[in-house]
């Protein structure tokens, strides 16, 4: 058995709109509104059957193409002229977004031709970027893996626990802060190394949870399980004076 | 300063920047007038060719930058294994709209693509193609963005005035309808 039915999917009304009149040849200023509202309804029928979400700036098109349409189908005699000229303006309206949309449309595809030719080319510049391209977002969980196993290591070396000066959580973020403004990453297992107690382990990793919280500092890995680092936010807020 | 070595100096600049290097820069550094550094970067290129390197100094994104040939592509990418930037086709259609429109907000966009952006927006900035460019004066104060160099540099423009030019609309479209 076979499915005739493709279903793309759309960034907008106005990309699917886009779509129905270019699939059938129509003028984007002399568009039969009939044709084209059910055309549309259709699609939005036929992503609610497959039980998709329709966001609702679909919806929100699709009433304004049901009145269009269904004014187009009153004769005219039974309209008064300010109807007339109202209907003529949303009209107006939706072929001037229609127009515009096509324009920004085209010009991403012009955009597009040329990431791919400059995709192709390489500068010569200092490289730490691509790494950073490869890296993914380390989860709150390969945190607390990575923390797990620290704490395990810690207890085979039989870490000693003296009871002595307690550092708090607050002496611990100022403690990160510094270390990543004088060198931008810190790898994470290379936080504990110094910590003399399972208590000061704990705390500094409550010191990072509670910078990832404030958005100060941001959790990297090379590849999944793999090394866990640690950057400082920049924060973007701040480039606005 | 002679003209050989002008041109060494500039190319070992060229060499040394991380960045795409602006021609201010060299003057501050070799006080040599803007022409002087042009024909040296021309006389440099001339070399590279008639030599047959595999590289060339390039303007990109408003500076200098040595820059691979496109035969090579292959072999570096085998290199660097670099992951390139893939954009969604709302994400290119959005960055179309801050590029031609900027500085823009959020609403404008919005209006254009007659859906939500938020998130497009989110990611263009996590791409850092894009940026707060300032605030709009209305009320709400909305953030207005525009793009980055590194922008220009993904699509290898020297500056905004070389993105590729929007055709002319007939005349009648934008006022029709509008007013009134």
């Amino acid at each position: 058995m076979q499915y005739s039915v493709k279903l793309e999917s759309f960034a907008g009304p106005l990309d699917l709109l886009l779509h129905l009149v270019r699939k059938n040849e129509l003028d984007i200023f002399d568009i039969p509104i009939a044709q084209i509202t059910d055309d549309y309804l259709k699609y939005i029928e036929l992503v609610k059957e497959l039980n998709l979400e329709v966001a609702g700036e679909f919806l929100l098109y699709a009433s304004t193409l049901m009145y269009l349409k269904s004014r187009s189908l009153l004769p005219a005699e039974q309209k008064t002229e300010e109807e007339i000229l109202d209907e003529e303006q949303q009209l107006q309206q939706l072929r001037e977004k229609l127009a515009e949309y096509e324009k920004f449309k085209k010009l991403a595809m012009q955009l597009e031709e040329k990431h791919k030719e400059e995709r192709q080319l390489f500068a010569r510049e200092s490289f730490p970027q691509v790494e950073q391209e490869t890296q993914i977002d380390a989860t709150l969980f390969d945190l607390l893996d990575a923390f797990a196993i620290i704490l395990k290591e810690a207890q085979k070396r039989e870490i000693l626990e003296i009871a002595e000066e307690e550092v708090t959580v607050e002496d611990k973020i100022t403690l990160i802060s510094d270390i990543l403004k004088k060198s931008k990453k810190v790898i994470f297992s290379s936080l504990f190394q110094k910590a003399k107690s399972k208590q000061e382990m704990v705390v500094t990793f409550m010191a990072l949870l509670e910078l990832i919280r404030l958005k100060e500092i941001k959790i990297k890995q090379n590849s999944y399980l793999g090394e866990i680092y640690i950057y400082l936010k920049e924060h973007k807020n701040s480039k606005i004076r | 300063m002679d003209e050989v070595k002008l041109k060494n100096i500039v190319e070992v600049l060229v060499f040394c920047s991380p960045l795409p290097l602006k021609i201010e820069k060299i003057k501050e550094i070799t006080a040599a007038n803007k022409n002087e550094i042009l024909q040296a970067i021309e006389a440099l290129n001339t070399d590279y060719k008639q030599s047959g390197r595999s590289f060339h100094i390039r303007q990109i994104a408003g500076g200098y930058q040595f820059y691979t040939l496109p035969e090579f592509t292959p072999y570096i990418k085998e290199l660097l294994k670099t992951k390139p930037i893939i954009l969604s086709s709302p994400a290119l259609e959005t960055l179309a709209m801050i590029a031609y429109r900027q500085p823009i907000t959020r609403l404008e966009i919005e209006d254009l693509r007659g859906v939500d952006s938020t998130g497009v927006i989110r990611n263009l900035l996590d791409k850092n193609l894009i940026k707060i460019a300032g605030k709009k004066d209305i009320i709400g104060k909305p953030f207005l963005y525009g793009t980055t160099s590194l922008f220009l540099k993904h699509f290898g423009l020297n500056s905004i005035s070389e993105l590729p030019k929007i055709e002319e609309l007939p005349a009648n479209y934008l006022k029709t309808g509008k007013d009134k």
